[in-house]
């Protein structure tokens, strides 16, 4: 007699717990993608940030005609370089922090401007500083714009960079 | 004899597949919707970057910028003397450029022509604040965009700082 025979319970079974596994996994596959959107959303803007840093800077040194070593925290409204504090605002690429965050905060003011936030609270996505060292011979100073994105929940940074050399243009 | 699966087993193992596709679809029906949305996002982040390079390119060019209208538009001289105006009009941002040879800024925002050169599209999103600062101490132009999806829900604020070279 012949016999037919079909997939048993454990076969079924077996089948759908691999089938679970798989969608399971394609599901973690999109999470992940959509918590790294986190940082692509604000690219355009951590790019023009950065690019801010650098004009203010030049507009600065095409006003004053100098510039002084060191890190500063500017923003739109800045004239001049402000005076150097200690404890500023620096990140750690190696270890991934970002250090006394809330003097650098950007954050949008109530004119709709990003500015230095003046408020307490370190939390904020935005964080930027440029940085201002002066080669000795010929003296032009190098400017570094540093803008660091920080998801709120946690996780990796980001940190955008542009450097350029100031000029003076008779 | 014919062996297949019982009716049991069969049901056993279609609840057991609708248990499955019920706890997944709720993550996929999200991640469906924050697809849609971000689309909205990147399409606004890409206008607003592109209207943003237009303005930065011909800023850097031009001579006595000055902002009108309260901050909320920006006139200046262009390379080749012609007075351009930046407005924000009818939730767009529109461009008016006049070819006169006048030294006074005036606030063309005042007189939006019949068919604007309009640099964003509000069917597609609206730009709900647009505001120029101008640094009286170094010459610095900024400018802020921000736009809003059309359902209101999201929401991109750009901003550029530009050093005129004339000025």
């Amino acid at each position: 007699m012949k016999t037919q025979k079909g997939a048993t319970l454990v076969g079924s079974l077996l089948a759908i717990t691999i089938l679970a596994t798989t969608l399971v996994s394609v599901l973690e596959l999109q999470t992940s993608i959509i918590r790294s959107k986190f940082f692509l959303q604000y690219d355009n803007t951590a790019n023009l940030l950065v690019a801010e840093g650098l004009e203010i800077v030049r507009a600065i040194y095409a006003n004053n005609g100098t510039v002084a070593n060191g890190t500063y925290h500017i923003d739109y409204t800045t004239s001049s370089l402000p005076t150097l504090t200690s404890n500023r605002c620096s990140v750690n690429i190696t270890t991934n922090t970002l250090n006394n965050a809330n003097q650098c905060d950007i954050d949008i003011n109530s004119t709709g401007a990003y500015a230095l936030s003046t408020a307490t609270e370190g939390n904020r996505i935005f964080h930027r500083f440029v940085n201002i060292e002066t080669s000795s011979t010929p003296t032009i100073p190098k400017v570094t714009s540093i803008v660091v994105v920080r998801n709120p929940k946690g996780g990796n940074l980001r940190v955008y960079k542009a450097t350029i050399e100031l000029y003076k243009i008779n | 004899m014919k062996k297949g699966f019982s009716l049991v087993e069969l049901m056993v193992v279609v609840g057991i597949l609708s248990i499955i596709m019920l706890i997944i679809s709720q993550p996929v029906a999200g991640i469906i919707k924050y697809q849609r949305e971000s689309q909205t996002v990147d399409n606004m982040r890409d206008n607003l970057q592109f209207v943003i390079n237009k303005m930065e390119k011909e800023l850097k060019t031009s001579s006595g910028v000055t902002a009108i209208s309260g901050g909320a538009g920006l006139t200046f001289k262009d390379q080749n003397g012609g007075q351009v105006s930046y407005c924000l009009s009818n939730q767009d941002i529109i461009r008016i450029a006049i070819s006169n040879t006048d030294t006074t800024p005036e606030d063309n925002c005042g007189n939006i022509p019949a068919v604007p050169d309009r640099l964003t599209e509000n069917t597609i999103f609206k730009v709900v604040n647009l505001r120029f600062w101008g640094n009286n101490t170094t010459n610095l132009t900024t400018m802020s965009i921000r736009a809003q999806s059309l359902d209101n829900k999201d929401t991109v604020t750009m901003q550029m700082s530009v050093l005129p070279l004339n000025d």
